[in-house]
């Protein structure tokens, strides 16, 4: 179980994003998991077109440091650093996440699909940036009265995760830091539900669905 | 007359296989074998049903909604299959959700599929049980919010004229249930 999840949001240069799948699909899937990274999927944003999305997960703060580091000192990323980064504008937009409850992470015993599988699916990932610190009542209140009206309007929650305040110890790649996030993946198959004016009133913005579209060897992935 | 009829099949394929159980042990099993094309004899039909739902499942709410509903059911595959169409009026809106039973005679089992109609691709993992002195039971696994979990239904009261299905919820592998919805019928 990852206990600790990073939300990476990826801007690429116009038109790099098939160029970045296919070297990710290839090289950094089994080379980091090697160094102790789970990643647990990788993601077309079906509504902005140079927007790469990936969930990397690790068993706790201490494995993130010690992963991070055997991974971005070792041989593949130096191998292939200079061309992933030839596609990306921005890989700066992550948000930190543990998951919300003690069950609620993901836990994939999927194996990967090999290289030359379709993609399969759409999920949604909804961020809700709120005002205040995420604490038990508001972990309460997503669980009591929003995670039901989700389910009511035919989605599957499949993991929702709160932010992991502890500190990035691994700065060479930064992270959002001062945000207070609730984000929950679902497997949407309706319209997305009205949510009650008193819980959008505790937030920032209008919370923020991703949807996204599994790579080929997405671990996470959602049938048809 | 179906029951005496089905014996004596059973008496002549007892008599083709002498490989299997003794004549009198195969009648009996096989007049079994046939019993399940009657245990939804209880629900055959046009329903009222008035849902009570726990608002928030596996969250220690104690807070339940009450709302109607309309349920139609028939037999199908000859009394080993029963389908059935519901109408769920939840506060938030109205939707439709039927329900597939087939029976498997190997494990003497029905299994169930729900197919909610605003996900018309999708089925929750099917649940398998069957019914014993007179009580439906099911049992399934499946994931809540991302946690696995073993779901129950239970059918009681079923030689009843209001017969009740219920859903419960465990998150320690069947030792602890929490009942999340029941639904009660009237004609």
């Amino acid at each position: 179980m990852n206990n600790v999840v990073e939300l990476r949001q990826y801007t690429l240069k116009p038109g790099m994003r098939e160029s970045l799948i296919s070297l990710f699909d290839r090289e950094f899937l089994e080379s980091q998991e090697a160094c102790g990274c789970d990643v647990i999927g990788q993601f077309r944003d079906l509504d902005v077109a140079d927007r790469f999305v990936w969930l990397r997960g690790f068993a706790d703060m201490t494995t993130r440091g010690q992963a991070l580091a055997a991974f971005y000192d070792g041989p593949v990323w130096k191998a292939h650093r200079e061309a992933a980064n030839a596609t990306m504008l921005d890989s700066d937009n992550v948000l930190l996440l543990r998951p919300a409850r003690p069950y609620a992470g993901f836990d994939l015993n999927a194996q990967r699909p090999p290289l030359g599988q379709a993609a399969q699916g759409v999920l949604t990932a909804t961020i809700c940036r709120f005002k205040q610190k995420i604490e038990e009542p508001t972990i309460a209140e997503v669980e009591r009265n929003i995670l039901p009206k989700l389910e009511d309007s035919g989605d599957a929650v499949l993991a929702w995760f709160a932010t992991e305040y502890a500190s990035n110890n691994f700065p060479r790649l930064p992270v959002r830091e001062a945000e207070n996030v609730v984000v929950w993946f679902a497997r949407r198959m309706a319209a997305a539900p009205p949510l009650p004016a008193e819980f959008l009133s505790s937030l920032l913005e209008y919370p923020l669905t991703l949807r996204l579209s599994p790579t080929p060897r997405s671990k996470l992935r959602v049938s048809r | 007359m179906f029951r005496t009829a089905l014996a004596g099949i059973a008496v002549a394929a007892a008599l083709c296989l002498p490989a299997y159980a003794a004549g009198s042990a195969t009648v009996s099993t096989s007049t079994e074998d046939a019993m399940h094309k009657h245990d939804f004899d209880f629900i055959v039909g046009n329903w009222k049903v008035h849902h009570h739902r726990l608002k928030a499942r596996l969250a220690g709410s104690h807070e339940w909604e009450d709302f109607e509903g309309t349920s139609t059911l028939h037999y199908i595959l000859g009394g080993d299959g029963t389908i059935d169409d519901n109408v769920i009026e939840l506060p938030s809106g109205t939707y439709r959700a039927a329900t597939l039973r087939t029976y498997d005679p190997k494990s003497r089992q029905w299994f169930v599929w729900w197919f909610d109609g605003r996900t018309p691709t999708k089925s929750d993992p099917p649940m398998a049980g069957s019914f014993k002195d007179r009580v439906g039971t099911f049992y399934g696994d499946d994931t809540f919010n991302g946690r696995p979990i073993k779901v129950r239904f239970l059918w009681t009261r079923i030689d009843t004229p209001t017969p009740r299905w219920e859903q419960a919820f465990s998150v320690d592998g069947g030792k602890s249930w929490e009942t999340n919805w029941v639904m009660d019928f009237r004609q």
